[in-house]
């Protein structure tokens, strides 16, 4: 069980001591319950497969994300790590160090970072849509902090080959926004032949907690006779659960500030300080508060979120991304101030109220006024074009005068979605040292005729146009192997 | 051949007779034409009355006209249609004095016609015509069968004004949801239809007897019976929505054996079957997006359904299968062309192929002399996400190609009035 192992680590790196209840009144305990403090370091999956080769990819196109287009160019990467990255076509063995490494020719085609998906399903309502795996709302209250999507994620869907296939390299898999807070996202790699979600876990991603607000949950909660049913009550819900959350931190805080004294003294006499009691959803809460776990927020209109950067504010925490939030364009002043990203569409709209103020300009006018675009699917199809997604958007903002370009459209699905999980710096864009998810194209890569040719994901070519076609998904084994063929 | 010939001689006359007194009301100069059926042009095209009076050789002097449409460097398609839309009939799916996708009661529902509910002021039509569709086929979803689908022109007027004649299309499900909605399996449905038709046929043939209580009782309402006869007796198309290899094989055997013209939408799994969809000339209406398993009904979905369906000669039209972003018609054509369609195939299923299905093929659907003039300038190749739409005519009539979304970015452009929190 992963989320009380994780749960369990939290403690220990945070907060300490989730053993001290029981083990404290036990001889030779006090010193254990000072000695784990120290030990706790997440426990990251190994990696499913290693790059065996040093690989370059020369005469492309990169966009690298940080800047204008490299024509005629090459990148290099090992052991799942960018080496290098030059111009001139190809490297020079001498100056450059190309001997040895398998030579991928991409001339005519573009290479940029793997797209990162800020608003993914995909496991937790997979393909086929069935009751048996429709596990992505805890809808029986309205704040559900202890749960973690990463526990009902079915790795079998079909869906993540079909996202590999369109560029995603990385993603946020969030729970529904049935509740208020829906709990804990989970930010994976898409990878071939994770036997349990546990093993696309993104290294060093940082956890995220989704939360909604509007329509969705008093709709739900509402609809069942119970509280939320009105906006104000999902604002009050959700304050009095902060005060609570505010509250288990404190005693949590103060019990490890009374540990840190107890296990700094020299004989360390006397009884040891008795641990607060666990609660999970309130440790996910409390590590909000202490700025270690990102909150994701779904809101549509620009009064509900500022409603809740109000709550936020005074909460003393940061929201790290607002999802949907079609009418960000109309706050866009504060979204940048406040340093908060936007995953939004270029143009979903109209399924209700909320959504009826889309416009395609939004994701160019939050550039123009220096906030975080993302654009996100919160789809298994829209997922595999998220390019496309950009390319849209950024015709609308164009059109509309907005000063633009290729690479901020870029940024919208790589860069900026790094930022939004927090994990920009291993992430996002090619530049050396980060981490080797990289997609060759056959088309510009916003255009609709682009479909990826090539995929690395940690070094390792997830999409190989020269390996043999063999679905990822178990589900789709003997049924199904035309999906992949006819090219 | 004989097509361009007789194109070229109605333009000679047309200007011959334009140089007398006759003006064309507009006319597109610089362009060049994409058609679904001939090959890429330069040439200007002129409007009169609704209907594209006049195809001109580019280098010619530009024709006497109302008003000149400088399209130099553009791209010149007829508007494209939307088949398996609900324009018209919402505006926002969650509250129902904004939604009127479906109708009630008994699941068969043939008397529903799409213009009872058909709304030409939603706002979701304007939104259409900025991804330069210039109509749609619009109809009522949910039940057996759903009612009649028709052919709006979206363009200005009452909803009677934007409806040419036409018999409409019936809108019906098959697989396991027409189970589901009959309370059973399939073949509960399919028993459902074999019943509807002999009691529609029974009463087509006997509507005296039955006005005098003369008949069996029959499972469908009066008016219900009168509505199914043009599509159960005379011929008329069927929209069946229906995903799964062996459900398109049984209706396929159904129209057969009972005379009925089926077109096939959703059809995800229509590729397997190909060869029979071809050789009964049936359109299948499909999304170019649907490549997942979503259901045990289409476990065979895959993106090249529609580049494999016509190049099995399968009369294919594309489809959204959206509403609120049926604008974005062209990128379900441009995928079907990275998934393997030739890129004029794709024009087709989004211009000539809708209107053949409506029966309208003689007034629309392609850019040539005498059809109604439903027309986009596009700043390039439409299936492009760069390109965007420059003008856009309706019968004829320049109509904005922006909408209540135009609206709001005026609004916002600037932040400055905007209080700050």
């Amino acid at each position: 069980m992963r989320h009380l192992r994780k749960a369990a680590l939290l403690l220990l790196l945070t907060a300490c001591g989730g053993a001290a209840e029981s083990g404290a009144k036990q001889a030779g305990a006090p010193a254990a319950i000072c000695s784990n403090r120290s030990t706790g370091q997440p426990a990251i999956a190994p990696l499913l497969r290693a790059q065996s080769e040093d690989i370059i990819l020369t005469h492309a196109t990169i966009w690298t994300g940080t800047g204008a287009p490299l024509t005629d160019s090459w990148i290099r990467f090992s052991k799942g790590r960018i080496t290098a990255i030059g111009s001139g076509g190809a490297p020079k063995v001498n100056t450059d160090g190309g001997g040895g490494a398998k030579i991928i020719d991409a001339t005519g085609k573009w290479v940029t970072a793997g797209i990162i998906d800020t608003h993914s399903h995909l496991g937790v309502y997979p393909s086929p849509n069935t009751s048996g795996h429709d596990d992505g709302n805890e809808a029986t209250g309205p704040t559900t902090p202890e749960v973690s999507s990463q526990d009902s994620v079915w790795v079998q869907d079909p869906g993540f080959e079909r996202a590999l296939r369109g560029g995603v390299t990385a993603m946020q898999i969030l729970p529904g926004s049935a509740n208020l807070v829906g709990g804990r996202g989970f930010v994976m790699k898409n990878k071939r032949g994770a036997r349990i979600a546990e093993q696309l876990h993104f290294p060093g991603a940082p956890e995220t907690l989704k939360m909604a607000c509007g329509e969705n949950p008093k709709r739900v909660y509402g609809g069942q006779g119970r509280m939320p049913s009105t906006r104000m009550g999902n604002i009050a819900t959700v304050r009095q659960m902060w005060l609570e959350a505010a509250d288990y931190r404190k005693r949590w805080d103060d019990y490890n500030a009374k540990l840190d004294d107890w296990c700094g003294e020299d004989d360390r006499s006397g009884e040891p300080p008795e641990a607060p009691s666990r609660d999970l959803g309130q440790e996910t809460l409390a590590e909000v508060l202490r700025g270690h776990i990102l909150p994701q927020i779904h809101c549509y209109q620009a009064d509900d979120m500022l409603n809740q950067v109000q709550i936020a504010d005074e909460m003393g925490f940061a929201i790290r991304s607002f999802h949907h939030a079609v009418e960000a364009y109309k706050i866009r002043d504060v979204l940048a101030a406040k340093q908060i990203s936007v995953s939004t569409w270029p143009d979903w709209w109209g399924f209700k109220i909320e959504a009826y103020d889309t416009i395609n300009e939004g994701p160019g006018l939050l550039t123009e006024a220096g906030a975080r675009a993302v654009l996100k699917s919160d789809s298994p199809i829209t997922n595999q074009r998220l390019g496309q997604e950009a390319g849209k958007a950024l015709a609308a903002a164009r059109s509309a005068g907005v000063k633009v370009d290729e690479n901020d459209a870029i940024r919208w699905v790589t860069a900026n979605a790094a930022w939004a999980l927090g994990i920009d710096q291993f992430a996002g864009t090619l530049e050396v040292g980060k981490m080797a998810d990289i997609v060759v194209w056959n088309h510009q890569p916003l255009s609709t005729y682009a479909s990826a040719v090539w995929v690395f994901v940690d070094g390792i070519a997830e999409l190989d146009p020269n390996a043999p076609a063999d679905p990822w998904s178990d589900f789709e084994a003997g049924t199904n192997n035309h999906v992949r063929g006819g090219r | 051949m004989s097509r361009i010939f007789a194109v070229a001689f109605a333009t000679i006359l047309l200007a011959a007779s334009s140089a007398s007194a006759a003006t064309h009301d507009r006319c597109v100069t610089g362009a060049t034409i994409y058609s679904a059926t001939e090959a890429p042009r330069a040439a200007t095209v002129c409007i009169t009355a609704g209907r594209i009076s006049g195809i001109f050789d580019a280098a010619a002097a530009a024709p006497d006209a109302g008003e000149t449409i400088d399209a130099k460097g553009s791209w010149l398609t007829a508007g494209l249609t939307d088949v398996g839309t609900q324009v018209g009939l919402i505006d926002i799916e969650q509250e129902h004095d904004a939604n009127d996708t479906e109708g009630g009661g008994d699941p068969v529902r043939a008397g529903l016609r799409a213009d009872f509910d058909y709304n030409p002021d939603s706002a979701v039509i304007a939104v259409c015509r900025s991804g330069g569709l210039t109509s749609v086929i619009s109809g009522h979803s949910g039940g057996l069968i759903s009612g009649v689908a028709e052919w709006f022109d979206l363009g200005r007027g009452s909803s009677a004004e934007l409806l040419p004649a036409q018999r409409g299309l019936l809108r019906a499900s098959y697989g396991s949801g027409a189970g589901h909605t009959v309370g059973g399996s399939r073949g509960d449905a399919m028993l459902r239809y074999r019943e509807l038709l002999d009691d529609v046929r029974s009463y087509a043939g006997n509507r005296t007897d039955y006005l005098q209580n003369r008949m069996r009782e029959l499972t469908l309402s009066r008016t219900d019976l009168d509505a199914m006869i043009p599509f159960a007796v005379t011929g008329g198309t069927w929209v069946v929505d229906v995903h799964r290899q062996s459900d398109i094989e049984a209706l396929l055997r159904l129209a057969a054996e009972k005379r009925l013209n089926f077109a096939f939408t959703g059809a995800e799994e229509a590729w397997k079957v190909a060869p029979a969809l071809s050789a009964a000339g049936s359109f299948v209406i499909v999304s170019s997006f649907s490549n997942l398993p979503g259901s045990f009904d289409e476990l065979g979905s895959r993106e090249e359904n529609a580049a494999l369906l016509d190049k099995a000669g399968v009369k294919v039209i594309l489809t959204t299968t959206e509403t609120h972003n049926a604008r974005n018609l062209r990128f379900v054509a441009g995928n079907a062309v990275r998934a393997g369609m030739p890129w004029q195939r794709a024009l087709a299923s989004v211009t000539l192929h809708p209107a053949m299905l409506a029966g309208l093929d003689k007034d629309y659907g392609d850019v040539s002399v005498g059809r109604v003039a439903n027309l986009v300038v596009w700043s390039g190749d439409p299936f492009e996400t760069s390109t965007t739409v420059q003008h856009l005519m309706v019968r004829g009539e320049r109509l904005p190609t922006t909408s209540r979304q135009h609206d709001l970015l005026r609004r916002y452009r600037s932040m400055d009035g905007y209080q700050r929190p």
